[in-house]
């Protein structure tokens, strides 16, 4: 799957356009749940969910280079819009759903108008063995366990479970069949711990391709996520490097100092290593490689790395006004430490590619 | 598969020697050049084959011995040439720094009198830029220039010129105006290091003897016909040069060398358990160098491919930056990892390999200095990227 870099400026540049005008990045306390809404419409008709599937099987053919450039400008802008799951489950299970769930859940999920949740993960890290069960039962299964940090959970129509039969499983489950337990998290974003207490599914639930689906789906969470973590980065910077150059002090301002020139030269670094990671990362999800996992880790490695440098220097370089609730600075460090957390920090991501690379 | 990706693999197949199909010893790099070693015949005999097709200079006009491939034709070749395994078939910073200059401002009879010969690798270039009180202030150079009618008379030093005692041609910075503001009085002149008056002293460093030599001007004669660019008007094309040389610097000059893996030396120090790095802090460490590494190389991928297609951008100063921090913590790691084996200088007391890391280790500091030091590349992207104000 190829789409032309002119074409994919232009996504970008209307997403930019779009999420900046209605969902910009406001600073102060909580959230606002009604907005969460009014954005997913908006989304949904612009037929982003389905950015990554292909035009054959009834989506926009971007791949996913496509899905990551909107994810992408969520990102700048923090904005607490659940694409990276739909956009991830309609790629999904475009590829590996039953033939049910091809023809009964797909179309909504391509439309927007099936909102869908990861729960992928379990534990403050995210790694290791699913303790989450599936049960053979006749003519389907049987799913227990808690899935923690589902990002959108109380608005998806449908989950994708990832929980451990004989080998790791994916599922694809109804939202009225689980419990929530909402969490009010550092960065106001709608996370909720995800309960399943014998939710029964049937065999068409099933995503094909067994434990290889289930690693598919979180290497792909992973790029997905460290692309609105770049976005974020990007956008962090430019508000403090726009601060460096108009604050004064000493009679000067202060972007003039070398010192300052260079932190904020160091954090364009990181930022261009993280962006070339999950480009590298996003191009091998759309030819399929098979380093597919270790260019994932890199990805939400590097991307890890910069936006820690990048929002921590937001708030140091504003000095007190970054500290402050009417400062979007505080903001940005909230949202990016839960992203760095989220699918597996960055001391679990490095102990993983060692033992992917054979030390 | 597109017919010139089919192309280009049969025409690889059929021509690549099985012998450079392997990581490069030091001393088979193809230099080429009036004085060429090639201590391995299929050395010569791939590069002949390369230099027919043009492809040592692929995107270079056929009229001056390239292939005149389009950007997405050079990327197919280059990958192919990856897939292959093929070594590169000619270093030259005649192809890699002053070909493209050549090409940009060059006249029609300097692009004909010197591009053929560099892509032929019949001609060795080296870069006379720095002198001992010019280096990051490059512009304040005082190498001088004379206008006597019929020649230029050029008289001065040159330091840090890499392999002039290998090379044939030097293209040098030299003042030619010395009343100007200093970024005004300089042009791009191009030396025959044959002349009369020329002389080369190599330089020894800190991690034994290196390609560097500082390289004398003593009433040298040019022609006047070897000025590229207007007279005065070289620091426009310092500058181009400059870009090209760092992201050159950063794909090739440094960690060329992978053929040690720093995780094996990691074990070798502290052992291994069920094929792990016993000792748990070592291996986060290692993975967190060898993470940061490949989004280098990542990174500096996708540098070459802006710069195939005509956009060399800021993105030489994040790679040139980015690889040699990388580079100089595998320096370190390594030195540390090896103990008091990696402090060796010489001799049967030590492993040849390990003595190897220890030079390589200490040749690393040259990179955050080497090609525009880090400084002066956190200023570049500050200023020019960030738009910092002065």
């Amino acid at each position: 799957m190829t789409v032309s870099a002119e074409d994919l400026q232009m996504l970008a540049d209307t997403a930019r356009e779009w999420v900046s005008d209605n969902a910009p990045a406001r600073a102060g306390l909580g959230r606002d749940p009604a907005l969460g809404a009014s954005q997913w419409r908006g989304v949904a008709e612009m037929g982003w969910a389905g950015a990554a599937v292909p035009e054959e099987t009834g989506g926009a053919g971007f791949g996913f280079v496509g899905l990551g450039a909107l994810l992408g400008e969520i990102g700048r802008e923090i904005a607490d819009i659940p694409l990276l799951a739909s956009g991830i489950a309609a790629s999904l299970v475009a590829r590996f759903g039953s033939d049910v769930a091809r023809y009964e859940t797909l179309p909504g999920l391509l439309s927007g108008e099936t909102q869908a949740a990861l729960a992928i993960g379990e534990g403050a890290h995210h790694g290791g063995a699913l303790s989450t069960t599936a049960t053979r039962t006749t003519g389907g299964w049987v799913l227990n366990g808690r899935k923690s940090w589902v990002q959108g959970a109380a608005s998806a129509a449908v989950l994708l479970v990832a929980a451990q039969g004989d080998t790791p499983m994916l599922f694809l489950v109804d939202a009225q069949a689980v419990r929530h337990e909402a969490i009010d998290s550092v960065d106001g974003r709608a996370f909720a711990h995800v309960i399943l207490d014998n939710v029964a599914v049937t065999d068409d639930a099933l995503l094909a391709g067994g434990g290889d689906t289930v690693a598919r789906a979180v290497d792909l969470a992973r790029i997905g996520l460290a692309a609105e973590m770049v976005g974020a980065c990007e956008r962090a910077i430019e508000i403090t490097v726009d601060y460096l150059k108009t604050r004064e002090q000493f009679g000067r301002k202060i972007g003039s100092f070398q010192a300052l020139q260079h932190r904020a030269a160091q954090m364009l670094v990181d930022l261009e290593l993280a962006r070339s990671s999950v480009q590298a990362a996003l191009a091998a999800a759309d030819e399929d490689r098979p380093d597919l996992e270790e260019l994932a880790i890199l990805a939400k490695y590097m991307a890890g790395e910069a936006i820690h440098l990048a929002s921590s220097e937001m708030v140091q370089l504003h000095g007190g006004i970054g500290m402050t609730s009417e400062h979007v600075a505080g903001n940005y460090i909230k949202w990016a430490r839960v992203s760095e957390a989220l699918l597996g920090g960055n001391a679990f991501l490095g102990e993983r590619y060692a033992t992917i690379k054979g030390y | 598969m597109s017919d010139f990706r089919q192309l280009a693999r049969d025409w690889i197949a059929a021509n690549l020697p099985a012998s450079i199909r392997i990581a490069m010893p030091e001393e088979e790099i193809p230099w080429g050049g009036r004085k060429p070693t090639y201590p391995n015949p299929d050395t010569k005999a791939w590069l002949d084959a390369m230099i027919a097709q043009g492809w040592t200079a692929p995107t270079w006009p056929s009229a001056y011995g390239g292939a005149g491939l389009d950007a997405a034709q050079a990327m197919i070749l280059q990958e192919e040439l990856q897939r292959a395994g093929a070594r590169p078939a000619l270093f030259s910073f005649g192809l890699w720094m002053l070909g493209p200059v050549l090409l940009e401002y060059g006249t029609d009879e300097q692009k004909a009198r010197f591009l053929p010969s560099i892509v032929r690798a019949e001609t060795r270039w080296c870069q006379g830029y720095s002198e001992p009180g010019a280096g990051s202030d490059l512009a304040s150079l005082r190498t001088r220039a004379e206008d006597k009618g019929d020649h230029w008379l050029v008289n001065g030093q040159k330091i840090w010129t890499s392999y002039a005692d290998k090379a044939d041609w030097i293209f040098a910075l030299v003042r030619t105006d010395m009343d100007a503001p200093k970024h005004l009085g300089i042009s791009f002149l191009l030396i025959d290091l044959q002349t009369p008056g020329v002389s080369v002293r190599p330089i020894e460093l800190i991690s034994g003897s290196s390609p560097f030599c500082e390289t004398f001007f003593d009433d040298v004669k040019v022609p006047k016909e070897n000025m590229v660019g207007p007279l005065n008007g070289g620091w426009t094309i310092a500058k181009k040069l400059l870009q090209y040389e760092r992201q050159n610097v950063s794909a090739v000059g440094f960690g060329g060398d992978r053929s040690v893996r720093i995780e094996d030396l990691a074990k070798r120090a502290v052992g291994e358990v069920d094929g792990r790095i016993a000792d748990g802090a070592l291996r986060a460490r290692i993975a967190r160098h060898n993470l940061y590494e490949r989004a280098v190389d990542v990174t500096t991928r996708r540098t070459q491919i802006a710069a195939d297609s005509g956009d060399v951008g800021v993105l030489t100063s994040v790679v040139k930056y980015a690889s040699a921090k990388a580079h100089q913590a595998r320096g370190e790691l390594a030195v540390e990892l090896l103990g008091l084996d990696g402090l060796g200088w010489s001799g049967d007391n030590f492993d040849a390999g390990d003595l190897n890391e220890t030079r390589k280790w200490l040749r690393s500091k040259g990179n955050s200095i080497e090609g525009g030091t880090s400084e002066i590349n956190l200023n570049v992207i500050s200023k020019r990227v960030l738009g910092l104000p002065d």
